[in-house]
């Protein structure tokens, strides 16, 4: 199983929404989780669509990045707009990130006094806590518990912290995008290993894998127009390994002309995609198609397909 | 003057600007200077344009004041190094026709003698707090640069160029309208399409101006209000902010 790790913002959700139907299609392969940034309109209609179409997903309570961490009152309105899914759909986990400040009293309190007695959890393991067993039994153990999650980006001890967890819920959680400074050293780069997660996540003893996609762990707020377009599109080499290429663009010398710094890019893409190393997913067929009317869509747009192409490329290649 | 507690924020504002002038003159003193001495003491805002670090080439203009010509003001102050000096006024002589080196006493006698024989003008920024010309700029035109001119412009600017000129904009996708629309830019006489970009760069206007001249907006504040180009509505809210007396700190909500 899939959980793709999805900071809220509009073009993530967007392209959840997007792939609904592929994801509908692969329902037993796939978990997303969200982390709510802000509170947006295109957050309600993504969840609302991950409901109509029965996809299992995790929305996390106490965001730890955007508009919406660090305040129980945020954490009202996040828990405001899951109770109001329909009532009858209940394939859902609330998320909860354990870090080193995190007070489950409150949480858990906070949920019970919003009616969600019962409701399945999602726990994201950010640090490692002495007092695990304690928080587990709070959040009433085993049964209620559907992933744990555990982030080895912050918890190095890959043998022994999963035993504190019941098997059939542990999902490993990577930051497997090596993020550049800057968008044209990815020039440089050409490309990237990524992971062999679903080849490996069942002997390893887990139920599923998570990752940040091609987007990374580290969350910024976007702001200034980059010198260069890249674009990050994943896909399986001939070992069964994921590797990862950035297509970028090659006048980088300022920050004019975005559409035509797209292009270049694009251009590397398509000639690349046309060698048929590639899965021909919904979102390289949208780039063949901006490819061929030459138009440039937004920077969004393009971390939107890149997103969409590696969750589609992922449930291609695992079973469950 | 000494603070008391019926002392208004303008007055906290003003002593903390006059210290800090004498004890960290930062760049903030400088464009506030000409702010206020240019744009509105000598020019009008009718008929000026200031643009605030305004990217050319791969430099950024502290200060671009347009009237009849572009003139472009670099600033150096005490804390400033002159290390990229030469590359920020080459970069400037593409699109600018005066340029001008702002700097402290310190400053100035290494500059004069560096430009002396260039078209480049000298301003000291005096511990009076005046701005004393030590050098005029020459105008200069020989450096314009179209692809440099081309890039200060915002899309709707280049676009309303070109569409002047030729009587129609290039039908072709968004992925190249930038690249046509300098391909063309290119053909047009450096000076006229300097002009013409000139102009364009004039009408970007702040939303009230009326109010950056008001006596109401301190002197301590001209560069910044400018900058920020605050609405009616956000001038109101500072001067009620400047008004209000210091004895209402106490009551202020604690973070």
């Amino acid at each position: 199983m899939y959980l793709p790790y999805l900071r809220g913002k509009q073009y993530e959700l967007i392209a959840l929404r997007e792939l609904c139907d592929t994801m509908a299609a692969n329902r037993e392969k796939i978990s997303p989780i969200i982390e709510p940034v802000k509170d947006s309109s295109t957050f309600k209609s993504c969840i609302d669509c991950l409901a109509q179409q029965n996809i299992n997903f995790t929305v996390i309570i106490n965001p730890s990045v955007g508009d919406l961490k660090d305040s129980h009152e945020h954490t009202k309105t996040i828990i405001g707009h899951l109770s109001r899914l329909p009532a009858n759909f209940n394939n859902w986990q609330l998320g909860v990130l354990i870090d080193s400040n995190f007070n489950f009293l409150q949480i858990s309190q906070q949920v019970l006094d919003l009616g969600f007695e019962g409701k399945k959890f999602t726990l994201i393991h950010n640090v490692i806590r002495r007092d695990i067993e304690n928080i587990l039994t709070r959040f009433n153990s085993g049964d209620h518990v559907e992933f744990n999650v555990i982030n080895y980006t912050h918890i190095n001890d890959r043998r022994r912290y999963h035993r504190k967890f019941a098997r059939d819920t542990i999902v490993s959680l990577d930051d497997f995008f090596l993020s550049q400074p800057r968008n044209a050293d990815y020039r440089q780069v050409g490309e990237s290993e990524f992971s062999e997660e679903h080849v490996f996540y069942r002997e390893d003893g887990f139920r599923g894998f998570s990752d940040f996609l091609t987007i990374g762990e580290p969350y910024s707020d976007g702001g200034f127009l980059p010198y260069a377009v890249a674009i990050h599109i994943t896909y399986e080499d001939n070992e069964g390994v994921i590797r990862v290429k950035h297509f970028t663009s090659i006048s980088n010398e300022d920050a004019s002309d975005v559409g035509g710094k797209f292009a270049e890019a694009l251009e590397e893409l398509i000639n690349w995609c046309d060698e048929g190393h590639v899965l021909e997913t919904k979102a390289v067929e949208e780039f063949r198609s901006l490819h061929t009317s030459g138009h440039f869509p937004g920077l969004g747009v393009i971390k939107k397909l890149s997103i969409m192409h590696h969750i589609e490329l992922i449930l291609n290649l695992i079973e469950t | 003057m000494k603070i008391s507690s019926n002392s208004k924020y303008a007055d906290l504002l003003e002593n903390l600007y006059y210290y800090l002038q004498r004890t960290y003159r930062s760049e903030y003193f400088y464009k506030n200077a000409l702010i206020n001495k240019l744009l509105l003491g000598t020019y009008s805002l009718n008929t000026t344009t200031v643009l605030n670090e305004f990217k050319i080439g791969t430099s950024i203009a502290d200060f671009v004041l347009l009237n009849g010509e572009a003139r472009i003001y670099e600033i150096k102050t005490d804390l400033d190094s002159l290390d990229k000096l030469e590359k920020q006024i080459l970069d400037y002589s593409q699109f600018g026709n005066k340029i001008y080196i702002v700097a402290s006493h310190n400053h100035i006698e290494k500059l004069s003698e560096i430009y002396a024989d260039s078209p480049v003008g000298l301003i000291e920024f005096t511990q009076r707090d005046t701005l004393s010309t030590v050098k005029e700029a020459d105008s200069y035109s020989g450096n314009f640069d179209h692809t440099c001119i081309f890039k200060a412009l915002r899309k709707h600017e280049y676009l309303e160029i070109i569409q002047e000129c030729y009587g129609a904009i290039p039908d072709v996708p968004n992925t190249l309208i930038f690249r046509e629309c300098l391909r063309l830019a290119k053909q047009l006489d450096i000076c006229q399409f300097q002009k013409m970009a000139f102009e364009k760069l004039k009408a970007r206007k702040l939303r009230s101006p009326q109010l950056l001249l008001d006596s109401r907006t301190p002197y301590e504040l001209k560069h910044i209000c400018y900058t920020m180009d605050l609405s009616t509505d956000e001038y109101d809210n500072l001067y009620k902010f400047l008004n209000k007396e210091l004895a209402h700190v106490s009551s202020l909500p604690q973070r």
